[in-house]
């Protein structure tokens, strides 16, 4: 279970810059194995609480638990480890890295965990043959296409085996033929135990998932 | 994390970048070329310095003064150079430069200074050397030595086996010892022992010559090591009279000890001075001494080579400080920049790292890494360069611990800025979302 009580997230406070408040008292709560969507428009800061949700930002004020650990008390140093070990992010534009290969990109979640060689290639061609990448594994991000870009984000996302799997709209970049395939292959993942939030403007995205929260200007609606 | 898995991430992602990597790393190069240009004849002047230190136990600062043309003019010095350069070539004597003085380090007190009155060594000219004297025939040489090849083979035999000289001359006792090579270090005890032989002293020998027509200086006093081989002896007038021994303080006891008697067969003299002495203090002496016996002593020269010595090194010193300081500067700005641009183009690769479980200390090590690759091989390649023009291995050393703890410094700069910066950066903004999104 994850829940966000009274959450704010505020930018710019501190540096002296005029203050953004991108989060304002955000109250939600996320049960385990659901695929949540996030809708709202442009600005309204649903990219905000997906980074929140991974511990790639801070909450201003605000708790934040993860089955029941307190989140929003951790230094640096612990969201590292708990988004290491819990979370999985997916990006709109891949966020491969260029000059490694595919297989190199999925096995990066694992290498960071210190996972042995080993172990590290087991785990990369089961979620490559699964995504149906097993082919472009050599490959590097440039000589395949935008689908099989994706397909290779998702396979890195499951690669470490988190619970939690963050999608920042996911088929932002895609046609449509293979933004449906990806969100079968979630809805797919969430069967299997993930929890999925999929943060959208799409509503066709978001009729795949379980549930969809709105959010606008910084407000769960 | 691992270690394997740090340098394989590194070095994947600076090789990516050949250029940007190698044009960093030849910039790294040359810095720390032009820092060891600057810093080792840097070094090497101190090093020269500590070496003479060490080996008469002056204090640190001395300037030499010259006192030139006492009892000689500079006629006469100039017509027995070129004779003595006529001799040498003759006798396949090695050469060097007409020289004739009196070494004198002052024994100030408490030994700071030593007397070296190493010079009073005395031995028999063959007829054949007489006879080649009396035909040239120049107002001064009749006294004049040069350096017999049989006494070059014996300086040979006698001190390259490790024995000290005093030794060689307890051997040849009787057999009027002759001119003796020495090691510097041991230029006190052989003088003492010598001058117990005074009454048989027909010629004087002083100073160090070598066999490449150099005249030694003090600063190459360094290159003579251990028992003195056939690239060092000494040539200089021979004398007539029994020489007057000045063993004191000649400072303070100048009007007592110094007479004409013991310069008439010198046309110069050195002095170490002791460099707190003022040029004032020394101008004095030098009117004293010239009221006193009546000849000029060119103290204008003494003053000026005095000043000229001072201002030369001052201006030296400040050359090469500022040349340090902008060797510093500028390889730490070009190497700052480098890791800092590097830093930024990277920025999105640390934020897909730290999206995929990397933590930041992860990142750290790696850039930490990374700049020890850019900063150590440029460091240890032009080390290397270096090393084929140094031939003073202690000031290299120091040169190289010096650029090596600066290399350390800038290592850990070069890592903590972009640290600083990956900090303070929204990583969030990097992976396709606005942060305000």
């Amino acid at each position: 279970m994850i829940e966000l009580r009274d959450v704010c997230k505020i930018y710019g406070a501190k540096n002296g810059d005029a203050a953004t408040k991108a989060l304002s008292h955000v109250n939600l709560a996320i049960p385990d194995g659901q695929l949540l969507a996030v809708m709202g428009p442009s600005g309204s800061g649903k990219s905000t609480l997906l980074h929140i949700l991974g511990c790639m930002d801070r909450i201003t004020t605000g708790e934040y638990y993860f089955n029941e650990i307190p989140v929003h008390k951790m230094d640096q140093k612990k969201r590292g480890m708990f988004r290491r070990e819990q979370v999985s992010f997916i990006f709109q534009n891949f966020a491969l890295m260029d000059h490694y290969s595919i297989y190199e990109n999925i096995e990066l979640p694992l290498v960071a965990m210190g996972k042995t060689q080993k172990e590290r290639k087991k785990r990369v061609l089961n979620c490559a043959e699964r995504l149906g990448i097993a082919g472009i594994l050599e490959r590097y991000p440039k000589q395949v296409s935008g689908g099989q870009q994706q397909r290779a984000a998702i396979a890195r996302a499951i690669a470490g085996g988190n619970s939690l799997i963050l999608a920042d709209e996911p088929t932002g970049a895609l046609d449509q033929k293979n933004g449906k395939d990806l969100m079968k292959l979630l809805q797919q993942l969430n069967k299997e135990g993930k929890t999925i939030v999929v943060v959208t403007h799409d509503p066709n995205v978001a009729a795949y998932c379980q549930r969809t929260v709105c959010i606008e200007d910084g407000q769960i609606s | 994390m691992k270690w394997s898995q740090r340098v394989k991430y590194v070095m994947t992602q600076m090789f990516h970048r050949k250029i940007s990597l190698f044009s960093s790393m030849i910039v790294v190069t040359i810095a720390f070329l032009f820092l060891q240009v600057v810093l080792y004849p840097f070094g090497e002047r101190y090093y020269n310095e500590i070496a003479v230190n060490q080996s008469i136990r002056k204090p640190d600062k001395t300037y030499h003064v010259k006192f030139l043309d006492l009892n000689m003019n500079a006629v006469n010095a100039e017509k027995v150079k070129a004779v003595i350069e006529d001799i040498q070539t003759k006798d396949g004597v090695s050469g060097g430069k007409f020289y004739t003085h009196n070494l004198r380090f002052q024994e100030l007190q408490k030994e700071e200074y030593y007397q070296i009155n190493h010079t009073e060594w005395a031995f028999e000219l063959s007829p054949e050397k007489e006879e080649l004297m009396k035909q040239m025939n120049v107002d001064g040489l009749q006294d004049m030595i040069f350096l017999d090849p049989q006494l070059l083979a014996m300086c040979e035999v006698s001190l390259t086996d490790g024995r000290r000289a005093e030794e060689v001359l307890e051997e040849y006792e009787g057999q009027n010892p002759v001119l003796v090579g020495y090691d510097y270090r041991n230029l006190v005890t052989v003088g003492q022992t010598l001058t117990e032989n005074d009454s048989k002293q027909k010629f004087v020998v002083a100073g160090i010559l070598s066999k490449d027509s150099q005249w030694l200086s003090y600063g190459d006093i360094d290159t003579i090591q251990g028992p003195v081989s056939l690239n060092h002896f000494f040539l200089t007038w021979a004398r007539e009279k029994p020489m007057k021994r000045a063993n004191r303080d000649v400072y303070s006891q100048w009007e007592d000890e110094v007479d004409e008697t013991v310069y008439t067969y010198y046309n110069s003299i050195y002095f170490m001075v002791d460099g707190s002495v003022s040029h004032n203090e020394i101008q004095s002496w030098i009117q004293m001494l010239e009221k006193k016996h009546g000849f000029p002593m060119q103290c204008q020269m003494i003053t000026t080579i005095l000043r000229d010595s001072i201002t030369e090194n001052i201006r030296e010193l400040r050359l090469f400080i500022l040349s340090a300081v902008v060797a510093l500067v500028v390889t730490a700005l070009s190497i700052g920049m480098a890791s800092i641009t590097s830093l930024l183009i990277r920025r999105k690769e640390y934020a897909v790292m730290s999206a995929n479980g990397f933590l930041l200390g992860d990142i750290k090590q790696m850039i930490g890494l990374e700049n020890l690759i850019k900063i150590g091989i440029p460091y240890v390649v032009s080390n290397q360069l270096m090393a084929r023009t140094w031939d003073k291995p202690v000031v290299a050393h120091l040169c190289m611990g010096i650029s090596g703890v600066y290399a350390v410094i800038l290592i850990i700069l070069c890592t903590a800025i972009p640290i600083f910066m990956l900090k303070r950066m929204n990583l969030t903004e990097l992976l396709g979302g606005n942060a305000n999104d």
